[in-house]
């Protein structure tokens, strides 16, 4: 018997990127294992109401005010009459929800636990301490995860992130890594005989948190000291200027390529131009592009911050120990080594890569969470006495008269809403047939 | 059987290996790591004073600035108000400037002397448009103006000591005085305010620094007295007890906050936030 589950999340199709995707493939594997997933999100242009994609994962685009880089205007409570009615209608025992920066995630989990449903949440990222923007998320998620029963980090160090950010107990936290769909990023098969060029290849947004900084003082030093490496820059932002200077400045057009931004699907094609992808960042929770680039057999050279040093065998990367220029540069010279030498075999990384992550994986992982929720669940989990109790526990004296003071508006809401709109009148949505009965 | 027979492998910190232990495993030595820094940031004395000293040289730094803003106004009350003859105040000033820029390198002073005479002579032209220019609005909106342009100058500029002024702080600078300069009588007089104005605001602070103690001394003299003379003691009171808290109260509260209320985490947090790059 398969779970009715909703993800939630502001950021979905039609945007690419790592929590879309992640998403996407979760949903699809776990339809697969023979649950039912609808995913919730905001309305992006004219997409509006409800949509299917592949194996009938229902998507349902809530018209919504969006505030800033696609996350919807936050006010705790406006979301409730439409995700009830949705979750109401979808029959929906869990909700799932993504990222932290996410109106529509952290709001779904507050109703979900308002209508007395089991919560899951999934974070994506890394947070500090010390700016408005962290310490402003970081209230909004300790509130949210207060009666959250279980929460997913993509890798240890975001673990450790979330213990610390939220001050939830370690053993409702647990650690599922990303994935990534091996067949979509596959060596090339026919591979030109080298003519003793190596091309190390870049994909990043272009922003200052990625490294850019180090980039732009790194390829002239490897131009300079190799005749023969070239570059291919990926990706775009507001760094995509300075890159574009250094290149006229040292007069590198013939040997380095910007390419601008890559559709998703394209990225597999710029990798295998490379021998050597370089990743230069300065924070990350996970690194899905490293796996995407070993995957598709190159050799990684990287900043060993955050998530990455977990991410890989030490076989498959060349780290460098410290965020500088001359530390990087050390380790791109180590890696053309090893590349010209021979030393180091790198057509067996694709298959070692898909036998590491897989969606099927993950989303059998994630099964075991919800099936968790279940097994650990108490009577009083979802009892409104005891959920503002714990509101009551959490964080300092101002932060906590507010929470409780939302969850009692929230209780309020809630039964003028079955009142108004009275559950037996919802109609229920019949389920899509699952593709686990054809096969 | 023989699962129990084996020693069970040592948990890793990774990824991309399947061991045998459930997702929702901690890493031992981060519970240990947090617990010992729970404790000691519950124990944690008031960090040591200079920090707090830091601070409060930032805060002094930032009002030194702010009291300098004064300048702006005194100089415009003494031309509108009491009609004095701004010329030979100007003069003076354009002298004392001459003489600190003239301190530096031959091929600085150079090209100090160009850019001054271009300025000055951008200055002469404008000056007429400057005095007309907001000319038919009625004053009462040209006072409310200039205080709220001063409130913005005032947030934009930086507490730091050595920052060189942004941009939008010279150019909301200017703001005051062009919306000032339609009150004043004649386009020598709009001249010479804006001059002085700049010399006082943007020249002076580049080569003195406004914290130190006599330039400090020299300002506190000329506001407060100008305060407590053309409008009243009380003002001067509530000024100094503003003053007080401010670079007093402040810095001691700031440091309090730090160590009882934001915890521990600090002391974490470059794990996780952006690692600085290293540009050598």
């Amino acid at each position: 018997m398969g779970y009715n589950i909703a993800m939630a999340c502001d950021f979905f199709y039609p945007q690419l990127g790592g929590v879309e995707l992640h998403i996407y493939h979760l949903s699809q594997s776990l339809i697969r294992l023979g649950h039912s997933v609808v995913i919730i999100t905001h309305a992006y242009g004219d997409r509006v109401g409800v949509r299917h994609l592949t194996n009938g994962l229902k998507v349902y685009h809530v018209p919504y005010f969006v505030l800033h880089r696609e996350t919807t205007f936050p006010n705790v409570f406006g979301t409730f009459p439409i995700v009830r009615n949705i979750l109401i209608r979808e029959q929906i025992q869990i909700v799932h929800s993504h990222g932290s920066a996410s109106t529509f995630s952290l709001e779904s989990i507050f109703h979900a636990n308002t209508m007395g449903l089991k919560t899951v949440f999934t974070d994506h990222s890394l947070y500090g301490f010390a700016n408005i923007t962290a310490i402003l998320v970081n209230k909004l998620l300790t509130f949210t995860l207060t009666n959250t029963d279980k929460v997913i980090c993509v890798s240890n160090i975001c673990k450790d992130n979330m213990i610390v950010r939220t001050d939830i107990s370690p053993d409702r936290i647990s650690v599922i890594p990303n994935a990534v769909v091996s067949e979509d990023f596959q060596p090339l098969k026919d591979r030109k005989p080298s003519d003793g060029t190596i091309t190390i290849v870049v994909i990043s947004r272009l922003y200052p948190n990625k490294g850019v900084d180090i980039l732009i003082r790194l390829v002239p030093r490897i131009c300079a000291s190799h005749d023969d490496v070239k570059f291919i820059i990926a990706g775009d932002g507001p760094k995509y200027v300075e890159l574009q200077q250094m290149i006229e400045a040292c007069r590198l057009q013939e040997r380095v390529q910007l390419m601008g931004s890559v559709a998703h699907e394209k990225v597999r094609d710029v990798m295998c131009q490379g021998e050597i992808y370089l990743h230069p960042s300065l924070t990350e929770a996970f690194g899905t592009v490293l796996v995407e680039a070993a995957s598709c057999g190159l050799l990684i050279v990287s900043t060993n911050v955050g998530g990455i040093p977990e991410v890989l065998p030490e076989s498959m990367t060349v780290h460098a120990p410290e965020t500088s220029v001359s530390s990087l540069v050390e380790a791109t010279d180590k890696a053309i080594g090893l590349i010209k030498s021979g030393k180091i075999e790198t057509s067996s990384f694709h298959q070692e890569v898909s036998s590491m992550y897989n969606w099927m994986n993950v989303a059998r992982r994630t099964e075991k969470v919800y099936e968790g929720v279940f097994e650990d669940a108490q009577p009083r989990d979802k009892n409104w006495v005891h959920m503002v109790k714990r509101f009551y526990r959490r964080d300092g004296s101002w932060a906590k008269h507010l929470y409780v003071l939302c969850a009692i508006v929230e209780y309020i809401i809630y039964i003028v809403l079955e009142w108004l709109y009275p559950r037996e009148e919802v109609d229920v949505a019949p389920k899509w047939p699952s593709p686990s009965k054809f096969i | 059987m023989e699962h129990q027979n084996s020693v069970k492998e040592p948990w890793k910190r990774l990824l991309w290996i399947e061991q045998d232990y459930p997702d929702n495993y901690t890493d031992p030595d981060f519970i240990e790591l947090i617990t010992k820094l729970r404790y000691k940031g519950k124990n944690a004395k008031p960090s040591s004073s200079s920090s707090v000293k830091e601070i409060r040289d930032n805060l002094f730094n930032f009002y030194c600035k702010a009291l300098n803003t004064f300048f702006i106004y005194i100089s415009f009350t003494f031309i509108h108000q009491y009609k004095v003859d701004p010329i030979p105040l100007t003069v003076g000033m354009t002298i004392i400037a001459l003489c600190l820029t003239s301190a530096a390198s031959d091929n600085r002073r150079i090209l100090n002397l160009k850019s001054s005479l271009v300025i000055t002579f951008a200055m002469l032209t404008l000056s007429p448009v400057l005095k007309s220019l907001s000319k038919t609005t009625a004053s009462d909106s040209i006072w409310t103006f200039a205080f709220w342009l001063t409130v913005a100058y005032l947030n934009s500029m930086s507490t730091s000591i050595d920052s060189p002024p942004l941009n939008v702080s010279t150019n909301l600078l200017l703001a005051i005085v062009t919306v000032l300069a339609s009150r004043l009588d004649s386009t020598t007089h709009v001249f010479c305010f804006l001059l002085g104005c700049i010399q006082m605001n943007i020249i002076l602070p580049n080569f003195v620094r406004l914290s130190n103690k006599y330039m400090s001394i020299f300002t506190h003299i000329c506001v407060y007295g100008f305060v407590t003379t053309k409008l009243d003691w009380t003002y001067t009171l509530l000024l100094g007890a503003w003053a007080i808290f401010y670079i007093f109260l402040l810095p001691q509260w700031f440091v309090y906050w730090q160590t009882y209320y934001r915890g521990y985490e600090s002391t974490l947090s470059r794990v996780w936030e952006a690692q600085k790059p290293i540009l050598e």
